[in-house]
């Protein structure tokens, strides 16, 4: 059975044989991978079942740039800028020390005041075909290493709008109504309408979306503000999966922190399968009964406990209460909560990728 | 509800022209500045409480806190004719290597709406950072926050630092990965899991 055999059956309720697993690195995280197994690919070092690709879209940090400059927005010689704008700047390597991904959001539309300011940007055009001419290809060959291919669609649009705005001014545009964070958020669930329909026909079995909307204590913003600015539109996206699907496509959705509020509303909208269940802030076993009757999990192992703080008996420990909880019937996928830092030891995830890979009958 | 009580309100439901009219209002009826002041505060203060019950959320603090500004703005001339300034300093700032600091900024604004004279650091900030800006604004409080585990090692140095450097200040430490008994273990003077628990302990520390 090829992990994404595996990963398929354990989201559809099937017998699988193990945990699936899947692990963000971060880039020392990957040294230490390295200097243990001699590999820098983790995919084949830890044995992940998925393989994760996204669109290309093209558009010229030059024009973007400019536009900037045009809207009175400087950015510093450090700074770079994304194919959809989001600009990041990186402070002077003296004050780095430990912390390697020290690149800092600036927010390029902070003051921009007319929709029309918005629509001049230089936008890169979401409807061309080349944006999305080699995913055929990347889902066969994510296929033929046998891993299941992942479309990204993650920082769906809340995400990317506060990015661009600012998530203080985005919210006030909202609250005021001055239509320029729905202007944002439109033209990024249009995008993402469109990006997932293609990635459906390209033949992913699983579409990645995702905004984070959830705090260590609970929810960024009140579930109706959630409701009625947010929700919709995730609708629309999921929908056009469903419209474009001719054979079940896994619908999943990243937020951090606590989000137990509006999962009920997440799997109104389609959303099969919830990352990362945050377990400082959501109690597993919980959140898994309350909701295994019509949601996947995936995650559950903490990037602000177990990972780091824990032994690798905790780790241990807590695959196992997964492990009981998919024999129990549950679909389960492990996953750290987040990337791994360089605070997590060797150990903890060379156990976390043991206890996976053993048969779920013999995890106890 | 009074003029005065219909001002907290204005700021509880972040309806800033509300808010700055009945404070221009209150002004021009020879109201005591100081009492335009307690009820702006009472307004940041319920809408902290609020926060704090998981009943008002980001945009909520965000409009309430701008409301209180606006009317600041308007009564800030006639507090300072009377003298009337903030009785104590914070230094906020997240730590080295963080850059989360969309909880820190809430806890500026709720210190602020408190009228506290708070100086923001802003993100990823070193620990002498912190000393020297404490030494020069003469701190009572000082707030660091981390969102990181791996940025929780910073916030252990910074404290060491403050106390290395014989200051006076209180040191209150928050976000998401902090806990009580972390604070307790680097030596901070408290912890608060949330901005408005912030206040009341910043209230609570200069007091003491
Ligand atoms: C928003 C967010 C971001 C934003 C930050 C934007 C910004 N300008 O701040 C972005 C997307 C940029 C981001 C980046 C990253 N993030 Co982040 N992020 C979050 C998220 C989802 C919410 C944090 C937040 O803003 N909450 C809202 C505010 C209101 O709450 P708060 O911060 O907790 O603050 C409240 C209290 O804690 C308290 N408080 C906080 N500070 C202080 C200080 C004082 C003095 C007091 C009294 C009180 C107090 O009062 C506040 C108000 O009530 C959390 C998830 C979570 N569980 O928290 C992850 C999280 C913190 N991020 C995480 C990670 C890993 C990262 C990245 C490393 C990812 C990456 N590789 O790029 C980077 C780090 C960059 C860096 N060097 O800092 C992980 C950390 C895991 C760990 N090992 O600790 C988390 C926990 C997510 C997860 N699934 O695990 N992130």
């Amino acid at each position: 059975m090829t992990e994404r055999d595996n990963l398929l059956r354990m989201l559809s309720g099937e017998k699988a044989d193990h945990l699936p697993l899947d692990v963000w690195m971060t880039e020392p995280a990957r040294d230490l991978m390295e200097s243990h197994t001699g590999s820098r690919d983790e995919v084949e070092a830890l044995g992940l079942a998925v393989e994760r690709i996204g669109p290309a879209y093209t558009s010229s940090p030059e024009s973007w740039i400019q536009a900037y400059r045009g809207l009175g927005f400087m950015l510093s010689p450090e700074a770079t800028v994304g194919c959809l704008g989001t600009v990041h700047d990186c402070p002077p390597a003296e004050t780095l020390g430990a912390a390697y991904h020290l690149r800092e959001m600036r927010h390029p539309l902070e003051h921009v005041e007319t929709v029309s300011q918005l629509s001049e940007l230089p936008w890169p055009d979401w409807e061309s075909p080349d944006a999305y001419a080699h995913l055929g290809e990347a889902v066969e060959g994510a296929h033929r290493r046998g891993l299941a291919a992942v479309g990204q669609m993650d920082c769906t649009a809340f995400e990317m709008a506060w990015y661009l705005r600012g998530m203080g001014r985005l919210f006030l545009d909202l609250v005021d109504r001055t239509g320029l964070g729905d202007w944002l958020l439109d033209w990024f669930t249009q995008r993402a309408v469109h990006a997932v329909g293609q990635f459906v026909r390209s033949g992913f079995d699983i579409v990645w979306l995702g905004d984070d909307v959830g705090t260590q204590r609970g929810m960024m913003m009140a579930v109706p503000f959630w409701r009625e600015h947010l929700k919709p539109r995730l609708a629309q996206v999921v929908q056009a999966v469903r419209d474009a699907e001719t054979s079940p496509v896994w619908v999943a959705y990243h937020s951090d922190g606590d989000v137990r509020e509006i999962i009920d509303d997440l799997v109104e909208v389609g959303v099969d399968v919830l990352n990362p269940v945050q377990p400082e802030c959501m109690p597993v076993v919980q959140t898994v009964g309350d909701h295994r009757h019509h949601l996947a999990f995936w995650g559950m192992i903490g990037t602000q406990s177990t990972m780091p703080f824990g032994t690798p008996s905790d780790v241990k420990m807590a695959v196992t209460e997964l492990a009981d909880l998919a024999r129990d019937g549950a679909r389960v996928v492990l996953s750290p909560t987040h990337m791994i830092e360089p605070d997590v030891p060797w150990e903890n995830l060379s156990t976390l990728v043991k206890a996976s890979h053993m048969p779920l009958f013999n995890l106890r | 509800m009074n003029p005065l009580e219909s001002l907290t309100d204005a700021v509880v439901r972040g309806d800033r022209r509300e808010a700055v009219r009945l404070t221009s209002e209150q002004i021009d009826g020879g109201s005591p500045p100081k009492e335009i002041l307690a009820a702006l505060v009472a307004g940041m203060d319920t809408v902290g409480d609020r926060f704090q019950r998981n009943e008002a959320f980001v945009p909520e603090m965000l409009i309430a806190a701008r409301a209180m500004t606006e009317s600041m703005a308007v009564l800030e001339p006639l507090l300072a004719a009377q003298g009337i300034r903030p009785e104590h300093t914070a230094v906020i700032g997240t730590v080295q290597g963080d850059l989360h600091d969309i909880g820190k900024n809430l806890v500026a604004m709720m210190w602020r709406g408190a009228h506290f004279n708070v100086v923001d650091l802003g993100t990823n900030v070193a620990a002498e950072d912190f000393v020297n800006a404490a030494k020069d604004h003469g701190a009572d409080i000082i707030g660091l926050s981390a969102l990181l585990t791996t940025t929780m090692p910073a916030m252990r140095q910074t404290v060491q630092s403050i106390r290395e450097a014989g200051l006076h200040a209180k040191v209150i430490v928050g976000g998401a990965p902090i806990t009580a008994e972390f604070a307790d273990s680097i030596g901070a003077d408290a912890f608060a899991p949330d901005a408005a628990t912030g206040v009341d302990i910043a209230r609570k520390l200069v007091s003491a």
